[in-house]
């Protein structure tokens, strides 16, 4: 069986005035139905223009300009504008991270839910408002008949982001690209959010893409994860496997550098630098700069994925 | 030992009116609070968005007046001192924002941003100013060479150095900051942990450090006081309250934060419903509509701050229910 999402050598720029900035550079990624996969990488690092490209809304000036991204075994790259506005919205959905900006203030609740509906299902006003209502009431929105008419102000941040995720559903996509779906929530709604995502991806079978910056979330929800750094995934693996057994320097670095593992009292481990400027042509490794283990090799040549286990793959030269 | 700052019953109403002809009505943001900072040590101030955190913070630097309720500062009232006094409190207070993009004036150089708070203290001659303002971008780990640049040409995290460098340029005696580090990115955050608590031993600072980020909690505090609807719920030392909370919504908290280490989670317990509003704040417990143990007294009687049997001294809860659920084998 061909898995849900494919993406094969996709590369995403920039053409700017003061010059080409390579955001996606040459990134795999397979996504299996029923399957959570996370996305993780700090700001500026790719995450939300490669859930971007598989949606085909990556805003000017930026474009994709190589690579394949197989949905079902079909390219989303090669379809006309048409078939794509088929797909999107409807059989692949996406949750945004900020549902005060995402939301149109304009329009009340009840008809944004429904616009999917009525589009990609075709159904009446009547009957997508009867099908809104069962919806919001499945992602806990409390009494979801007297929402209908509410305008996205009038809700919590908790309530809008449910809004958001019964919107994304609605259609009952395949898959659902979740970016930061939680970030802008207090932890106490964070995790019924969480919650009300994994009980519908297990109720639909239906792959998850979750794109955070969060390792907490990452190591309770994902089957799998994929650690992204300059555009390019650096390391993938079985959640608990890259938790246990992190290879690629900056992985080790973003785990050790957590409170969480720190002792209260002592340093947290850092790493000097920055990320490298995406305008600038980078050979060789682009975590050079900051690797505690480089070596002149490292700036040479240009690093490839390695297997290191089962499912385990790494983008380093100096990793075990 | 004297409290460096402390706060008694302390209670903050802001007056919202709904739309033009709706009525005016008064929005409890602070509730009665007390708190007490010993010199020397970290307290942690923690709770969800609109519990009040932020106002507290305020209220505490003397920037909003408390609507009711007594802020002392090494004993002295605040509202009693005179402009000498108050001169001084505010060179020993000082305060680190959460969002170094908006808590930087973009017009200014940083030079003058960090030796402005030198130039109201009116602290040493202009050419002792600028050594003090290059000595401080270097301490916090920026070059003196920077010094003419504008808070634009800065990072996230190179801008809130700017604002760790501005509120030590006085060499104050406590730091209230508010949420410190949840604007930055992951590697960025342990930097700027790690500079604070530098600064901190370097300079024998108390800290206040508001955040809804208890991982950064655990490692910076040795008390920590948990917030909701304007109120402390629960108080006490660092390792007492993680690891052996009297209330249950400190429990939701404490059981809400995603953990990777899957030894440390723990048994789910997820708050029910959304934060009230403070509008209408529930009668009772302000946590009973939310909580899966409440009784019936939840929602008549509002429980008093006050240590436990089985606690060790000073770490207090308000609920009424703290020994039956925590203390005897599991709940009722």
């Amino acid at each position: 069986m061909s898995p849900l999402i494919e993406i094969k050598g996709l590369c995403t720029e920039f053409r700017l005035a003061t010059g080409v900035l390579k955001a996606v550079r040459c990134l795999d990624l397979t996504l299996e139905a029923g399957e959570t996969l996370a996305l993780v990488g700090e700001s500026g690092c790719g995450k939300s223009i490669t859930a971007a490209s598989i949606m085909r809304l990556v805003p000017p000036p930026g474009r994709i300009v190589s690579g394949s991204i197989l949905f079902k075994g079909r390219d989303l790259l090669k379809l006309g504008e048409d078939e794509m506005r088929e797909i999107r919205g409807n059989r692949i959905a996406m949750v945004f991270q900020d549902p005060m900006t995402s939301l149109n203030p304009v329009f009340t609740v009840g008809y944004q839910v429904a616009e999917g509906l009525r589009i990609h299902r075709g159904l009446t006003r009547d009957q997508a408002e009867e099908e809104t209502v069962g919806i919001l009431e499945q992602v806990g929105l409390p009494a979801p008949r007297e929402r209908l008419r509410d305008y996205p102000h009038q809700l919590s941040g908790g309530m809008r982001q449910r809004v958001m995720i019964a919107m994304a559903l609605a259609c009952r996509p395949e898959l659902v690209i979740a970016d930061e779906p939680t970030t802008a929530l207090d932890v106490t709604i964070q995790a019924q959010i969480l919650e009300l995502l994994d009980r519908i991806k297990t109720e639909t079978q239906m792959g998850l893409l979750l794109i955070t910056h969060n390792l907490g979330i990452v190591a309770e929800r994902a089957h799998r994860t994929a650690i992204m750094y300059a555009g390019q995934i650096v390391e993938t693996a079985v959640t608990a496997e890259l938790f246990k057994n992190p290879l690629h320097p900056y992985t080790r670095g973003l785990l050790a550098s957590l409170p969480e593992f720190g002792t209260p009292g002592e340093k947290l481990a850092t790493f000097a630098g920055s990320v490298p400027d995406l305008k600038n042509e980078l050979t060789g490794c682009p975590f050079k700069e900051r690797c505690p283990i480089c070596d002149d090799n490292c700036a040479r040549e240009s690093i490839e994925m390695k297997e290191a286990g089962a499912g385990h793959t790494v983008r380093c030269l100096k990793a075990p | 030992m004297t409290a460096l700052l402390s706060a008694e019953n302390l209670v903050k109403q802001f007056t919202v009116r709904g739309g033009l002809l709706a009525e005016k009505r008064q929005l409890t943001a602070v509730a009665g609070l007390d708190l007490e900072l010993f010199p020397g040590e970290t307290l942690g101030l923690a709770g969800e968005s609109g519990c009040g955190k932020s106002t507290v913070a305020r209220l505490l630097t003397g920037l909003t007046p408390p609507t009711q309720g007594t802020i002392r500062y090494a004993g002295r009232d605040l509202s009693g001192m005179d402009r000498g006094e108050l001169a001084l409190f505010r060179k020993d207070v000082q305060m680190i924002f959460q969002d170094p993009f908006s808590s930087l004036n973009p017009r200014m150089r940083v030079s003058e941003i960090i030796g402005e708070p030198l130039a109201i203290h009116r602290i040493g001659g202009a050419g002792q100013r600028r050594e003090r303002v290059a000595a401080l971008m270097e301490r916090v780990g920026l070059s003196a060479d920077q010094l003419s640049r504008f808070p634009h040409e800065f990072s996230g995290g190179q801008r809130q150095r700017i604002g760790i460098a501005r509120a030590l340029a006085v060499s104050p005696r406590l730091i209230i900051a508010d949420e410190p580090v949840s604007a930055l990115d992951l590697s960025i955050q342990a930097q700027i942990i790690n500079l604070l608590q530098e600064v901190k031993d370097e300079l024998q600072l108390s800290f206040l450090f508001i955040t809804h980020d208890l991982s950064v909690l655990r490692h910076l505090s040795d008390r920590i006081a948990i917030m909701y609807l304007g109120r402390i719920v629960e108080t006490g030392r660092r390792d007492e309250l993680l690891e052996a909370p009297l209330h249950p919504y400190t429990e939701a908290l404490l059981s809400a934060v995603p953990s990777i280490d899957p030894e440390k989670r723990r048994r789910r317990l997820i708050a029910k419903g959304e934060l009230p509003s403070p509008l209408s704040p529930p009668s009772g417990c302000p946590f009973h509509p939310r909580c899966p143990y409440a009784q019936g007294i939840c929602s008549e009687k509002r429980p008093e701050l006050l240590e436990k049997e089985g606690g060790e001294p000073g770490h207090r809860a308000a609920c009424h229910f703290s020994e039956k659920i925590y203390r005897s084998q599991g709940s009722f």
